[in-house]
This record gives structure tokens, sequence and C-alpha cells, in this order.
């Protein structure tokens, strides 16, 4: 059980504005984490850069003890590495099943398949996020409740070793949301590592055991959710620095 | 259909026995919630998904696969009774442009690559047909297939520095393509290797000159051709090149190399615009650098767009109601019109072509084929007593 991903001094600009400033974390294999900060703070851009959808100005990301600071992202996804979308994004215009069989035929994906035909494997994926009735139908005409698990679903499709989560609990109702949050203890329980980016929620700080708070590009706290509430640099971070 | 034990079932009960010093405990109304997803997954294992790929049993008992067979028989015996050389020319330039049309939708409609200088595919594939039979005395299947080969290296080389274009820019782009081909082979200057502007004369004839064996054939050709495109279209491969149209982003992040894909897409479009370009050569005898020209490539996304896009058989569909309506039209300018009507007008049949051409596209949203599938699919659910 050692340590499944490194961030060593990761760095990026956008012009003159640095979006992730110096960060550097270690997640251990199987551990659930979550990612917090206000809007603007930097963690989707995080979650961008490791996955490979950005390319630091400066710093490494190892994971599994290779370092993968410069590969593509389908590269990184058959290493270990999957993200979701913070604004979904399924294919539209073809159905559940197909969305996820997408993901089942990369590399990494097909790996799993043992015996099953890819769309049984497909089947069973969407039947664990609970849309196998939607199987046949696009993603086009579901709700956004749904949307978001498919987004899970197709995360699931490519076999990851390390789920980066970005904010799947936003825009859901309360039992929506919970959904989602038995979802993600389930799967962190059969071996997957999360990482979930997400804002100060109750839910969010129920579920996960420790918390990276993030603000303006700097990793401000690091620590199990009921301490990291009460750090000052936190409150101000979501409140601004009031009178008291 | 999956033995229980075969799916990875949410193994729930298990949940409430986690380490839960920081994590609230499950209680009744999650419990409902769980309840509802473990249910789900049992559901399924009582569920039977077919497959989404269809065997040929399957397809011919389909709406679209029985029209498709019964329309191609039709076509078939159509020469059959009107014996005139004229109804096979138009009917094996159909099947060509047919071929031509079905590969830009394979790249363009299904894999979202649009191009709008597929005539360099086209005329690729019927140059080196050409240029292997008269200069090197291959036999015609040998040199279509070869030249089709040929098509697709030089398909790569058109692609791969493409790949990093989208959108609008890859279709100029291609389209410049084209263009240098154009001018490239119409040098005389070039003469020695790219054969100049008056192109390659004298190639023997697919059947010399005897219409009707060149249109079994052709049609046969035509067949596996399509046969394999509808194949790969509807295959998991088909999925791939579907999703990276939808949104290629979101396929990169689930772990396919859309590059690689993209290539493919390029090389299977490219091979059979290249059979294409070879049956055109062959069946005109020789070729020009105006095979090239950009209303070459224009003409295949007119007849998709006539068809339907992004459905294979709607290419072959619009090339058969392009080339027939434009020469029926034809026929009916030069044998009603006076003459002096023509001398004057002498584009006549181009005009009311372009006038119905506008009709069509503006009045069908996903091409000719979609109202009259809809009418037609309830007469054939009765045809098949369902």
């Amino acid at each position: 059980m050692g340590v499944i991903l490194q961030i060593n001094n990761l760095t990026k600009r956008f012009g003159g504005l640095t979006a992730v400033n110096d960060v550097s974390f270690e997640v251990k294999r199987g551990s659930l984490i979550g990612l917090i900060g206000p809007n603007g703070a930097g963690k989707t851009t995080l979650f961008n850069l490791i996955s490979g959808f950005d390319k630091p100005n400066r710093g490494s990301i190892w994971f599994d003890g290779v370092d993968v600071t410069k590969s593509k992202p389908y590269k990184r996804v058959k290493q270990g590495i999957t993200r979701t979308f913070q604004v979904v994004r399924p294919l539209k215009l073809l159905t559940c099943l197909d969305n996820v069989i997408v993901g089942c035929m990369s590399p990494k994906g097909k790996i799993q398949r043992g015996d099953l035909g890819v769309d049984q494997l497909a089947s069973s994926i969407l039947a664990s996020v609970g849309l196998i009735d939607k199987a046949r139908i696009p993603p086009i005409v579901l709700p956004f409740g749904d949307l978001k698990k498919l987004e899970i679903a197709r995360a699931l499709a490519s076999n990851p070793e390390l789920l980066l989560l970005d904010e799947p609990f936003s825009g859901l109702s309360h039992e929506e949301q919970m959904i989602i949050v038995e979802l993600i203890r389930q799967l962190n329980y059969e071996g997957y590592t999360i990482v979930i980016a997400g804002h100060v929620l109750r839910e969010l700080m129920a579920l996960v055991p420790r918390v990276l708070v993030m603000n303006r590009g700097k990793l401000i706290a690091d620590g199990p959710p009921e301490e990291v509430v009460n750090i000052k640099t936190v409150i101000e971070a979501y409140l601004g620095r009031g009178k008291n | 259909m999956l033995d229980k034990d075969e799916i990875r079932e949410i193994n729930l009960d298990s949940v409430e026995e986690l380490d839960i010093k920081t994590r609230r405990p499950i209680g009744e109304p999650f419990k409902k919630i769980i309840q509802r997803m473990k249910n789900d997954t049992k559901r399924f294992v009582n569920y039977k998904i077919p497959s989404s790929s269809s065997n040929l049993k399957s397809w011919v008992k389909s709406f679209r696969g029985g029209i498709g067979l019964i329309t191609l028989i039709l076509i078939s015996l159509i020469p059959l009774i009107i014996n005139r050389n004229l109804y096979y020319h138009i009917f094996i330039t159909a099947m060509i442009y047919g071929i031509f049309a079905a590969s830009w939708d394979l790249l363009s409609g299904v894999t979202g690559q649009v191009s709008f200088g597929h005539a360099a595919f086209f005329g690729i594939g019927g140059y080196t047909c050409g240029a292997f039979i008269k200069y090197l005395g291959m036999d015609w299947p040998v040199a279509i297939v070869f030249g089709s080969f040929i098509g697709v290296i030089i398909g790569l080389i058109i692609a791969i520095p493409s790949l990093r274009l989208k959108g609008p820019y890859l279709a100029l782009g291609s389209l410049a393509f084209s263009l240098l081909l154009w001018q490239l082979f119409g040098m005389d200057s070039l003469k020695d290797i790219f054969f100049g502007s008056t192109g390659i004369r004298n190639i023997p004839h697919l059947t010399n000159y005897d219409f009707q064996e060149e249109f079994f054939i052709v049609l046969i050709i035509m067949i596996i051709c399509v046969v394999i495109m509808l194949a790969v279209f509807n295959s998991k491969l088909g999925t791939i090149f579907q999703a990276i149209r939808e949104d290629e982003i979101s396929t990169e992040a689930s772990g396919i190399n859309t590059t690689k894909y993209k290539l493919y897409a390029f090389m299977i479009s490219a091979f059979f615009a290249g059979i294409a370009g070879s049956l055109y050569t062959l069946h005109l005898g020789n070729i020009k650098p105006d095979i090239f020209s950009s209303i070459k490539s224009f003409y295949p996304i007119i007849m998709v767009m006539i068809g339907g896009i992004a459905t294979i058989s709607g290419a072959v569909f619009g090339a058969y109601f392009f080339i027939v309506v434009s020469e029926i039209i034809v026929e009916i300018c030069t044998g009603l019109l006076p003459t002096e009507f023509l001398v004057i007008f002498a584009d006549i049949a181009t005009f009311i072509f372009a006038i119905i051409l506008i009709i069509v596209i503006r009045f069908t949203e996903r091409g000719l084929m979609e109202p009259a599938i809809k009418r037609s699919k309830s007469l054939w659910d009765i045809l098949l007593g369902k």
C-alpha cells in the first residue's frame, strides 16, 4: 500500500495568472481525498495537470513510481489516471451503453474484460451506477443527475487506479448527492484511489478522511476535515477577512 | 446472459463495517436508496441486452436492411430490362460516385473530420491505377487494389499534418491539398512525373467497352465496398469514430488515442475513394488533372447531404439521386428544348439541377431518406406481420 501519486512543486501559469502555485502532496493507494477550495482556486487546473490535459510550467508528477509529467491524456489513462469533467461531457448522440463502451475499448479498459464481451462489461458498469435501464437511451434526453452518474460510469470503463472526480456533487439534489456519496464510498472500498474536487459540503466533509484545501493556486491546508475547517486561512478563503 | 457471480455487484452489506470515525453511519433513508441500486444491479442479471453490433441475419430482418436489399435487387435488374448503353453509363457512374460518397461519409460524417478535398484521394487512386495499367501492364483488379494502397500512403502524407487542424481549418487544409494536386498534375513542366495537362490517355477499358459486363463488375465491387464500410460503421471501431466526432476531448479522456483512430479513418476513407477513382478512370479510358478539381470534392458532400449524413447507405442513395436526376434533366433539356434555346442557355440543365438540390437540402433536415423511411416503416412492419 504505497504512494500512488506524488505531486512535486507543480506550477501552472496562464500568462500573468498563476493557476497552480508550487503545489506538492502525496496520495497513498486506496485513500479517499477531498480537494476543496473556492471557485478559481485551481482545483480543475490541478486535475488537468494530473490527467494530462495541461502541461505544467514547473514541477513533476509521479504515478506509481513513474514520471508521467510529459505523457498525453490517453497515455495517463493507460497508466491508470482517469478524470471526470466538472461540466459533464457525455457523447450526446450515442447511447449510454456506447458511451461506456468507448471507455471499455481503451487499452486499459480492455484488460478488465477477461471472458466478458464488451457489451456485457459496459452493461455491468452501467448497472453498478444505477443507469442500466437507460442503456439504450442517448444522454441528450437524460436528466442532469443521470449525466453525472454516466460521467462516473465512463471513468470506471477505463479501469482506473486513480479516479479524479471533478465536482461530482454540484448541481444535484440532496438525494442524488447521497447516491453519489454511497457510490464513491463503495468504489473506495473496492480499492479505487479517489480524489474528489468540490466545495465545503457537509456530505463531502463527512465522506472523506483527508482534505486538501486550495486557494488562489496554493495548497493552504492538508488534514482531516474537522481540523481543516477550523484553520483560519481556510475560513478566510471562503468568507474573506472580516471583523471576526 | 451472465452468471450472478460474474458481475461485480455492489457489495453494500460490508459498507457498515467500515471505519466510520469521521464519517456518518448510514441512516434509514439512505438504506432505501442503496437497496434501489442493489435491485437495479440484480435486475441486470435477468436483463438481456442485445449486442449493439448486428450480424447479417438480423440486418436483413431489420428495416434498413430489407429496404437496402430490395433496392439493390431492383437496381441490378433495371439494366436487364432497359438495355441501352446510356443507362449502363448512368448507373455505373452512380455506383462509382456511391463508393466515393460513402468513403467521404465515413471520414467526415461518421468521424467528424470534414474534408473538402476528397478529390485528392479520388484522383490519386485514378492516376496510380491508370499508370499501373498503361505503363506497367498490370491486370485491372491488381491495379485497382494496388493503386488504392498507394492512395492510402499519399492519404497519410496528407492526413498527418491535417491532424493538428480541426473543424473549418481541416476542411480548408484538405481543400488546399487537393488544389495543390490539381496544380501539380496539370503542370506541363513536370510532365515526366505527373503526366501534365493531358493526363494519361488510352487506358484500356475495364471490359473493352462492354458496358453490360462492366455494370455487373462495378455492381459487385460497389456492394463489397459499401458492405465493408457499413461493417466498420456498425462495429466498435465505428462507435469510436462517432465518439471522436461527438467530443474528441471526452473520448481522449476515456483513454482512446484519438490521433491513431483519426488516422485509421483517413486510411480507410482514402482506400475506398481510391477504388472509386480507379473505377472512374477505367470507365472513361483516360484521366486528366481536373479529377482533382474542387467541384469533384463537392460532389460527395452534396450526395451525402441528400442521402443523410453519417449513414453510409445514404451516401449511395444520394449518389444515385444526384447522377440519375442530373442525367434525366440533361435528357429532358436536350430533348424538349429547341436548339436555339440551348445555345443561349447552355448550362440550363446545371441551373435546374442546382435549384432542385437547393430545395432538397433545404427541406430535408437529415437527408431525403428520413421522411421516406418513417412513412414506409409502418408499411414494413405490416409486411412482416408485426
